[in-house]
């Protein structure tokens, strides 16, 4: 088990710069997860920590050795691809073994372990198969064996679950997270589905363009964003983002946008006249009959998924989404108030997008 | 899966019945041939044994017989050239074919296309062109004459062939399953050895026997660069038509016992010959 630390990491290809100034650090025994729109860098990191791709500038350490230069064999990692990558040649025995025999371990310790992992992920009957006879899951669980019997200092996996179908998927999942509480290993996960990256990582770090946007907890992520960016990204459906001028007023402080006002907490401190972006989750804005206190919006559209339902409200021209839970008694067409639940506003700077710390 | 029942046109079959006798027909002509008597050879045939002529074995006996050392001496030349050809060019290209799919160069403006197709462009060369050149070369080096140099010779000639098919059996092979054994303790060379060349097996063993069949059949560097010592089985086969005439029966038998390595080399290469070995390594 290693930490990690990425320090000053920039990754440019001719003129293209795909990870900008890299600062983070994985603790021991912690599972990280990258996440990120497709072309962020989330993959392209990970590769530099397995050495698979040179850094343009920088560092990058695991444990207390500088491994910027380092071989991948040289590194003490262990590696689940998203295609799997088996070795199509050798049977599944051989394919969890294949990194062990290349250290020079005596043959009854590979034994031993390979069976270990295999009970473990629950593949020992399949030990004699070559690859092109599994399943998708089957190899899936192979490929993590791979990785699981080496019992190296980090543990990396680049989308693994991302060619599962959606049922294995979740399976796969939970099954990770449980092996990964079991072993404690330090693992760096690279997703690019928001949920997986939440509901897995014991710390999350969104990309975007190459830079590190925000790495913390899910609860944090969600609850407290540090920019438009990521209270975007993360959740779903994804948060509704207004922009307007703050006010004054008898009534309390409120931001105008276009014809609506939003009244807000006073501990918010907003200073009155400056241009301001402010955020609400779908399940903290409050659809009430038309007339009650709150802004007049028109029912759009109704996504309904039993327990609850996404309502799409056509906001003076604004598009906002509402999670109603239980039955939804509203028709498209139908006139409604909507209003904010105050405390859970979120306010970002006009120009720089990032939160408003208050 | 469910087959789809089709007529077959009479013309397509008219077309594959002549392309059919325009294959085998030499090939028939040269087995019955084999079994003939000076005597039978002239007279106008029909082609069928014991219609046109009594079938003998008598050019096997004089073949065997009082050709015998020169069969052996041939067989022997043909099968050295043929081998190190093959396995030069094989060894060769493939380490030149992995290059090519595996890394990304530009050497003098030139890419990996380019190279690749400068490569294959030595092949469309005309040989004659070359023959000569090689002969002044071969004589300044002492090496005339000698099956191991003329197999040089076959290995420059299937080297483009080599690099081109091994490169496409290592374009098969995933990046990731490399990366894969990099990050599981492999050297570059390691990952060459243990993983990518398994796999792109076939490849080489389809570059290997394609190297083998043209300088088995090899027949102008032969005659060009060989003289008494190490002459080839195709050679022995032309001297005997000679100005006393052509000994079509001898030639006849003689061709058949070459045809007989490179059918059994075939028949035993067929299971790798097959594709699909990466099928398996990556997706679901």
């Amino acid at each position: 088990m290693s930490r990690v630390l990425f320090d000053h990491v920039w990754k440019s290809y001719a003129s293209v710069e795909v990870v900008r100034d890299l600062n983070l650090a994985v603790e021991e025994g912690e599972f990280l997860v990258l996440v990120g729109p497709s072309g962020c860098g989330k993959s392209t990191t990970l590769r530099m920590l397995a050495g698979l791709e040179d850094v343009t500038r920088g560092n990058i350490h695991i444990g207390d050795r500088n491994v910027t230069y380092a071989e991948p064999r040289e590194r003490d990692i262990a590696m689940v691809f998203q295609s799997y990558a088996l070795y199509p040649h050798m049977s599944v025995e051989e394919n969890i073994g294949f990194g062990l025999r290349n250290r020079g371990v005596a043959n009854a310790e590979i034994d031993k372990r390979v069976k270990n992992v295999s009970s473990m992920l629950e593949i020992g009957h399949l030990l004699e198969r070559r690859p092109r006879n599994l399943s998708g899951g089957q190899r899936q669980r192979v490929a993590l064996g791979r990785a699981i019997v080496r019992e190296a200092g980090v543990f990396l996996m680049d989308e693994p679950l991302s060619n599962l179908d959606a049922q294995l998927r979740v399976s796969m999942r939970s099954e990770i997270i449980k092996l990964h509480q079991r072993i404690r290993s330090t693992t760096v996960y690279v997703t690019h589905d928001q949920v997986e990256a939440l509901t897995m990582g014991s710390r999350i770090a969104v990309l975007k363009d190459g830079r590190l946007m925000q790495a913390d907890t899910a609860e944090n992520l969600y609850e407290r964003p540090g920019s438009v960016f990521v209270a975007t990204f993360i959740g779903s459906p994804a948060m509704n983002i207004l922009s307007g001028t703050v006010e004054g007023g008898d009534g309390g402080p409120s931001i105008r946008s276009r014809q609506f006002k939003w009244p807000v907490d006073p501990k918010a401190s907003l200073k009155p006249g400056t241009q301001i972006v402010f955020g609400m989750r779908p399940e903290h804005l409050i659809v009430g009959a038309e007339g009650q206190t709150g802004n007049p919006a028109t029912v759009t559209l109704i996504e309904s998924t039993g327990n609850e339902a996404v309502v799409l409200l056509d906001a003076g021209g604004d598009v906002l989404k509402a999670k109603v839970p239980g039955r939804v008694r509203l028709t498209v067409g139908q006139i409604v108030s909507v209003s904010a639940d105050q405390s859970e506003l979120h306010f970002f700077d006009a120009t720089t997008e990032e939160r408003i710390r208050a | 899966m469910t087959r789809i029942r089709r007529k077959i046109p009479v013309w397509s079959i008219t077309l594959q019945v002549v392309w059919f006798i325009i294959v085998v027909f030499p090939l028939y002509w040269m087995t019955i041939t084999a079994f003939k008597e000076r005597a039978d050879v002239f007279p106008l045939p029909t082609f069928l044994p014991w219609v046109d002529f009594e079938p003998t074995l008598s050019a096997f006996r004089t073949v065997f017989g009082q050709y015998r050392s020169q069969l052996f001496n041939a067989l022997a030349n043909s099968a050295i050239a043929s081998l190190v050809g093959a396995f030069v060019a094989t060894f060769a290209g493939a380490l030149a074919g992995y290059g090519l799919a595996r890394f990304d160069y530009r050497q003098f403006g030139w890419k990996n296309d380019n190279m690749a197709f400068f490569f294959i462009s030595q092949r469309m060369m005309p040989p004659v062109a070359v023959v000569f050149p090689f002969l002044l070369m071969y004589r300044y080096a002492g090496v005339l004459d000698r099956a191991w140099s003329l197999g040089i010779a076959y290995a420059l000639f299937n080297l483009p062939l080599a690099i081109w098919i091994t490169r496409d059996a290592f374009r098969a092979v995933p990046a990731e399953v490399e990366e894969s054994g990099l990050v599981d303790g492999c050297t570059r060379l390691g990952v060459f050895y243990k993983i990518s060349l398994p796999i792109a097996f076939p490849g080489l063993v389809t570059a290997f026997f394609v190297s083998i069949i043209f300088a088995w059949n090899e027949f102008l560097f032969a005659l060009i660069l060989t003289f008494r010592r190490s002459q080839t089985l195709p050679v022995l086969i032309s001297g005997q038509a000679n100005e006393l005439g052509a000994y079509w029966w001898i030639m006849s038998a003689l061709g058949l016992i070459g045809i007989i390595p490179m059918v059994v080399l075939g028949l035993y290469a067929q299971k790798w010959l097959v594709r699909g070995l990466s099928a398996g390594s990556v997706k679901g």
